[in-house]
């Protein structure tokens, strides 16, 4: 008897901060905290999916491949539906009877499983988004440096079977481009405590806010991570500081807790229904705000 | 003095960074300076510059380096990475190498 996930017909408001766990991406959310795949994913009902469900679905699907259990998928009765993730390229990661469609480079949209060494792919998701956002002058290195690292953060700590997941899309009526990378591998929290520096870090929460101060890493002191390299501990402060400096939002999610960070309000934080087993960074930047400035006058 | 060019490759790598930095530090072992150009270099993560100038300033100061190494050619973007790395490092953060090790 195949298993079948069916994804609700709710619309995905894809707000982290309104917590509206009825939406259609938590139930993908829900269902890859448990890393539960399926034989079937039955997108009939879905409407519209935002980034960061998509990159969890096809997470799902990459976990199942990975399990020599290819999933196949229902694809949307949604026409716009339909043809928006036949652009992503999203069909590609499931069995070939979805429905079949060449990616269409030079939309708005992108999704990518990156592994490692990582090449230019973020570069490549910049350019794509790029295209439709007008980003002002000077913030397309920035976008693609920051996301080069969040990517290689998630290959080189994460310890994911489906190394990650990167989805993104830009919204040029509201000015903004979302980017999420998913890792399907251990816990922000489980990773940290392996430094003794931070052994004392006792919750999910307090792991997540730990990891997004600067200088912390879960790399321990006199040691190389697994890739052989040094850590200093900048990648998600760094993302987070510029990000936040026009105006947008990162969301960190992993293990039972997301955190929503912005400048114009204090930290939003919501509770998962069930532990999340890896690690989602969800980044907002709003293309109208004042992206930090550049630091030209060389130090050295 | 010794010559460096960088190839048009972005730079990314963490290992990478530390490469480079070991063969500015060897290039001063041999010379009295270096020149490092990054004129083909559009792009530095983090993780390269941190990598990089963390290790360089392990062993010289700001003052000695601005002497000793020439930075030629490089992007706003690239000033802009180094110049965050050199901060970090100033401030107290250190590559996890070059922090003892806790028992």
């Amino acid at each position: 008897m195949p298993q079948t996930f069916s994804v609700s017909a709710k619309a995905d408001g894809g707000e982290f901060v309104d917590g509206d766990s009825a939406a259609l991406a938590w139930d993908v959310l829900r269902r890859t905290a448990d890393h539960q795949t399926a034989d079937v994913i039955d997108l009939s009902h879905c409407p519209h999916l935002k980034p960061y469900a998509i990159a969890c679905l096809c997470g799902l699907a990459e976990l199942a491949r990975a399990d020599r259990r290819p999933t196949r998928i229902v694809p949307p009765i949604d026409a716009g539906c339909a043809a928006h993730l036949a652009r992503l390229g999203v069909p590609a990661f499931f069995e070939p009877e979805g429905w079949g469609a060449e990616p269409a480079w030079g939309t708005n949209v992108a999704v990518r499983r990156v592994t490692w060494p990582p090449g230019n792919e973020g570069e490549r998701i910049v350019e794509v988004l790029s295209s439709r956002a007008e980003l002002p002058a000077g913030v397309f290195p920035n976008m693609v440096e920051l996301l080069d690292e969040i990517i290689r953060n998630a290959l080189t700590h994460a310890e994911s079977p489906i190394e990650c997941i990167v989805a993104g899309q830009a919204f040029p009526h509201t000015q903004k481009v979302e980017v999420a990378v998913l890792d399907l591998g251990q816990t922000i929290l489980g990773h940290l405590t392996k430094n003794p520096r931070h052994a004392g870090v006792r919750t999910h929460r307090e792991a997540i806010f730990r990891a997004l101060e600067d200088g912390v890493t879960g790399t321990p002191d006199g040691q190389r991570n697994r890739r052989g390299e040094q850590n200093s501990g900048a990648g998600l402060s760094a993302l987070r500081a510029y990000c936040e400096s026009g105006g947008g939002e990162l969301t960190v999610l992993s293990g039972d807790v997301w955190v929503t960070s912005s400048q114009t309000r204090p930290p939003v934080i919501g509770t998962l229904y069930r532990p999340f087993r890896g690690c989602l960074v969800n980044i907002r930047y709003s293309t109208h705000g004042n992206l930090t400035p550049l630091d030209v006058e060389p130090i050295l | 003095m010794a010559d460096m060019k960088l190839d048009n490759q972005p730079l990314r790598s963490a290992g990478n960074g530390e490469i480079l930095a070991t063969a500015i530090l060897a290039a001063l072992d041999r010379d009295e300076s270096v020149r490092v150009d990054f004129a083909q270099v559009e792009m530095m993560t983090p993780s390269y510059a941190n990598a990089m100038v963390m290790t360089l300033l392990d062993r010289f100061t700001v003052a000695e380096l601005k002497t000793r190494c020439e930075l030629a050619n490089r992007s706003a973007v690239v000033i802009a990475a180094m110049n965050t790395a050199v901060r970090r490092y100033l401030g107290g953060i250190r590559l996890s190498t070059q922090r003892h090790a806790t028992t």
